[in-house]
């Protein structure tokens, strides 16, 4: 996620960003200003079908 | 959402279309929500609850955004059922009061038909008992005229024949005398029994204006009953009935006319129904005074009695037991009336089935305009 928040963010913050983000049960995603996903939460996966890795780094949220 | 937000879409869309399907977060500044449905979500239509908040650098600029996506499909579905639900019980409740409206207002046409109907039987009763008493009283002058026609008619040939023998000259005094003799007892005859009819129609003229009218007036109890009774006479002829007046003198002031409706029709009560296989049978009138105030009179019969069922509704109107048989089951409810409205009194039945009736009337002494 660091990647696209600038470099002041760390590889663990990331990380924790990742988790909680993962632990949330609510379907939750996030883009970028260039409106590319940067995140898609497990819930996200569930309820609409489409993993992750098919997702983040597209436009097609 | 997201992608309207990261390009500072949405705080214009929702200036301009504030009512739209786009929300303001309550509780999350520069965040919004909506729920729409979504025909090709997954599989099959989903309603959706999303929101979307913006993501902000240092400097405020923003940087990207975040959704959340909840399905609502199932909470939609149950409040569109209980919508659907409430809209067909308002449907049905709205049809089923027009439907109450409709049967209320035939209800009251038909109350009010009835009335009418009530009122013109209670009318026919009326005149029918007058017509009654017409024949009564053309009874009880008949007697007393067909006497006199009769001593006229012997007075007539009398004469003729005293006439003929002064004519021819064979007339002796004693003849003379026989001849007085008779036409003393004609005349005498015919007196009495003009006066006896006078009397009758004195009496039958106040019992009709009685009928008619509706005036207070002050009456005595027995000799009024009397009258009553001499004017039913027609109608206990051949019916092996005896009725007895033990009414004692007492003067009331009251409608006279309705106590002769409220006699006449409880005579013909007990003759239509109290003895089905005719007489022998016996009916008597009481009266007597609760103090100063109020007098009791009974009128009771030893017929065959009313059945308990029945006992309650005898004086309901339309109540008959020969409803197709000439019974218009107003005959008691006229009789109800009358004693209630009329005389401001109260009318009890007593039965016990095999041995009679007992009708209790109350009403005051003296009755008030």
């Amino acid at each position: 996620m660091s990647e696209w928040f600038g470099s002041n963010l760390s590889s663990a913050s990331a990380e924790l960003l990742t988790q909680i983000l993962d632990g949330d049960p609510v379907p939750t995603f996030v883009i970028n200003a260039d409106h590319v996903v940067v995140h898609w939460n497990r819930a996200c996966e569930a309820i609409i079908g489409t993993p992750a890795a098919q997702v983040v780094g597209t436009r097609s949220q | 959402m997201a992608d309207l937000i990261v390009d500072g879409a949405l705080e214009n869309m929702v200036a301009e279309y504030y009512s739209g399907k786009y929300r303001r977060s309550a509780l999350i500044a520069g965040a919004f929500e909506a729920e729409d449905y979504f025909p090709e979500f997954a599989s099959g239509g989903r309603w959706l609850y999303f929101t979307a908040a913006p993501l902000r650098d240092a400097e405020g600029r923003v940087v990207g955004a975040i959704e959340t996506l909840q399905d609502i499909t199932e909470r939609k579905r149950a409040e569109n059922d209980l919508r659907d639900l409430k809209d067909q019980l308002e449907q049905r409740i709205s049809e089923r009061t027009l439907a109450l409206s409709t049967a209320n207002r035939s209800l009251n046409e038909s109350i009010t038909m009835l009335r009418e109907t009530q009122a013109q039987l209670v009318a026919a009763e009326k005149l029918a008992s007058l017509g009654g008493m017409v024949a009564g009283i053309a009874h009880e002058i008949n007697t007393p005229i067909g006497v006199g026609v009769t001593a006229s008619t012997t007075l007539a040939n009398e004469i003729r024949h005293l006439r003929r023998m002064l004519e021819s000259g064979t007339m002796k005094k004693s003849d003379l005398l026989g001849f007085l003799d008779h036409a003393e007892e004609a005349s005498g005859i015919l007196y009495s029994n003009l006066q006896r009819a006078a009397e009758q129609i004195r009496s039958f003229k106040q019992v009709t204006a009685d009928q008619t009218s509706d005036a207070l007036r002050e009456i005595n109890l027995r000799t009024y009953c009397d009258e009553i009774l001499t004017s039913l006479k027609p109608q206990l002829k051949n019916t092996g009935i005896e009725v007895i007046n033990q009414c004692s003198d007492i003067l009331l002031q009251t409608y006279p006319g309705a106590i002769y409706q409220i006699i006449s029709n409880l005579l013909m009560n007990s003759l239509t129904h109290a003895y089905p296989n005719g007489g022998p049978g016996k009916i008597s009138l009481e009266a007597q005074a609760q103090g100063h105030q109020r007098l009791s009179l009974r009128f009771i019969d030893d017929g065959c009695g009313i059945d308990p069922a029945h006992l309650n509704r005898i004086f309901d109107p339309f109540f008959t037991t020969r409803r197709g048989q000439g019974g218009t089951g107003l005959g008691l409810n006229i009789v109800h009336n009358l004693v209630v409205k009329k005389l401001k009194g109260q009318i009890r039945a007593d039965s016990t089935p095999g041995s009679g009736v007992c009708f209790t009337l109350s009403f005051p002494i003296i009755l008030q305009e």
